[in-house]
């Protein structure tokens, strides 16, 4: 009697633990986004070019993700949902099981070279003394520091129109995500392409992340198979495959690899965090 | 007394929600944030806990903890960028494991072999209130400066908070982050908490606004708490910088440089008194 017990308590347990891995595998891991092109996008292919990052990742780690795309408020609101995006942004309302960086945006400073013959080159914050630079709109946080410098901005509420005033001369050069400008560019202008210089600034990779909620089911398995998937992608080439389509065969993503690897690290002790 | 406060309080918040409107938050999601770190690649980067609206991104010129420290560190010689960071933990990662010049932030939590390494100097004392919520206390609640008066009675506590008077009088301690605090109460999942004031105010008016009327705050002042600048003794610069800032920053304290930065962002009213605490004596020991 005892052992025929025994052996029922093994087979439920048994059925407990594939019902929990199963749940995985089955069910589509759920996760939010604001419609950022070309990071994440309803309206691109595969969901733009950290959509397809994370949908390559799961397919390595035997998972299926699916993106909802929501207002940003109700981003900002709900605390229980899965989100996609940088941390700092959901981390201020929200507390996560698992956060996994897979995708490095930077911030680069374009400027319309027929307009600048000579060329521009910006490091420092001096550098930028004397130039028309234009912002999207909300986007300056050290005012006091700027003015003081002596630097001025003009602000816009699209990127694109910041985009056609450097084209018309009213700006010298603009502050924005770098693919998001490189997208502009080809949308808007095409033929001028080549007439856009872009300036990287090394100092502002930030990352994009998978952030799934401390209650979501399985959140911390989950985590660490996309945390392996992500390994597996970055081993096979598919990440570099991927992102050399976005970045016009532009090898960035070796560029990548540090900062994600940083920020893996950064993020990594969610898991293992506990109430004090 | 108590008009008056509430007054200042809305005065002082008023105050900040304007230097607020220059941030709308698309651009904080969709754009980069151009701030001095941007450009800040040789710089020493300091890694400081988000804290509104003293100290934010999404507060004009980064709060008025921002300005001052950063006004303290441009006199004391160091070129260094802030970085703002959602939680404690992370702070604490950049200071431990990658070695940083200096970190700040509260409730950081370091264990005593850490804390030997480390300069703690103070930014700002800050007055807090109990918080709760009046759905679950028709009649109130409050406290007679003795917390024996709320034992029985179950406190959220900042992650890394020293509760031990809390546990000793009698109280259950459960933790959150600063935001979650809030939750917990207006779940019932704790009766009580302690907040600066206009960071209760700020939080509940961004990610709780339909549920601002639930929420009150006791009579009687929760006590002080310090908002730290820490340097790093491991860091090659790090006590050499700690001196120079001591310096800068007791300097803008004695000269009226400190309290004219805190006026700007908050006002010269009752609230100004709360955030401007015993800064001056401390930074003397």
């Amino acid at each position: 009697m005892h052992m025929k017990f025994r052996l029922l308590a093994a087979f439920a347990l048994l059925l407990m633990a594939g019902s929990s891995a199963g749940f995985a595998q089955e069910q589509p891991v759920e996760l939010d986004a604001n419609e950022s092109p070309p990071y994440w996008s309803a309206s691109m292919p595969m969901d733009g070019l950290c959509g397809e990052i994370v949908h390559a990742i799961s397919a390595a780690a035997g998972l299926v993700s699916h993106i909802n795309y929501k207002p940003l408020q109700r981003l900002i609101e709900e605390d229980g949902n899965n989100d996609l995006g940088n941390p700092n942004f959901y981390m201020a309302n929200q507390d996560f099981a698992a956060i996994v960086p897979v995708c490095i945006y930077q911030t680069a400073i374009f400027y319309y070279a027929p307009r600048h013959k000579k060329g521009i080159n910006i490091q420092r914050v001096e550098d930028l003394k004397g130039y028309r630079i234009g912002i999207l709109s909300g986007a300056l946080v050290d005012h006091a520091y700027f003015e003081k410098a002596g630097i001025v901005f003009e602000q816009s509420y699209s990127r694109e129109s910041l985009f056609k005033k450097m084209l018309l001369g009213r700006i010298d050069l603009c502050i924005v995500a770098d693919m998001a400008g490189h997208q502009i560019i080809s949308r808007l202008f095409p033929e001028q392409h080549d007439d856009f210089v872009s300036i990287h600034l090394p100092g502002s990779s930030a990352p994009l992340a998978i952030l799934l909620d401390k209650n979501y089911p399985h959140a911390a398995a989950i985590g660490k198979r996309y945390r392996q998937g992500l390994q597996s992608i970055i081993k096979s080439g598919k990440l570099d495959e991927i992102v050399l389509k976005h970045f016009d065969n532009q090898h960035v993503s070796v560029e990548w690899l540090e900062p994600l690897e940083r920020f893996s690290r950064v993020y990594n002790f969610i898991d293992s965090e506990e109430d004090e | 007394m108590k008009n008056l406060t509430s007054k200042n309080i809305s005065f002082a918040l008023a105050l900040l929600f304007l230097l607020t409107l220059m941030l709308p938050v698309t651009a904080s999601a969709t754009g980069p944030r151009v701030t001095k770190a941007l450009f800040g690649v040789d710089k020493t980067e300091i890694h400081v806990l988000d804290f509104p609206p003293f100290l934010s991104n999404e507060v004009a010129d980064g709060g008025p903890f921002s300005e001052i420290v950063n006004q303290a560190l441009q006199e004391a010689g160091i070129d260094a960028v802030i970085s703002t960071h959602p939680v404690q933990r992370i702070v604490r990662y950049y200071l431990l494991q990658e070695n940083a010049l200096a970190v700040m932030g509260w409730h950081l939590n370091f264990s005593s072999k850490a804390k030997e390494g480390l300069i703690f100097l103070p930014v700002a004392v800050m007055v807090e209130k109990f918080y709760y919520y009046k759905p679950f206390f028709l009649n109130g609640l409050n406290w007679n400066g003795k917390l024996t008066s709320l034992k029985g009675k179950t406190y959220a506590a900042n992650k890394g908070e020293d509760v031990a008077a809390y546990k000793a009088a009698g109280i259950t301690v459960k933790y959150a982050r600063t935001v979650g605090l809030l939750k917990m109460i207006a779940a019932g999942k704790a009766d009580f908490t302690a907040i600066p004031a206009l960071t209760a105010d700020w939080l509940i008016a961004k990610y709780m606004s339909a549920e601002k009327a639930n929420f009150a705050v006791m009579d009687r002042p929760a006590g002080d708490n310090v908002f730290y600048m820490i340097f790093n003794k491991q860091h090659p610069q790090g006590e050499a910088s700690a001196a120079a800032f001591k310096t800068a920053l007791r300097a803008m304290v004695n000269d009226g440089r400190y309290a004219q930065i805190m006026e700007k962002h908050l006002g010269n009213g009752e609230t100004l008194k709360l955030y401007m605490g015993n800064v001056k004596e401390r930074l003397a020991q």
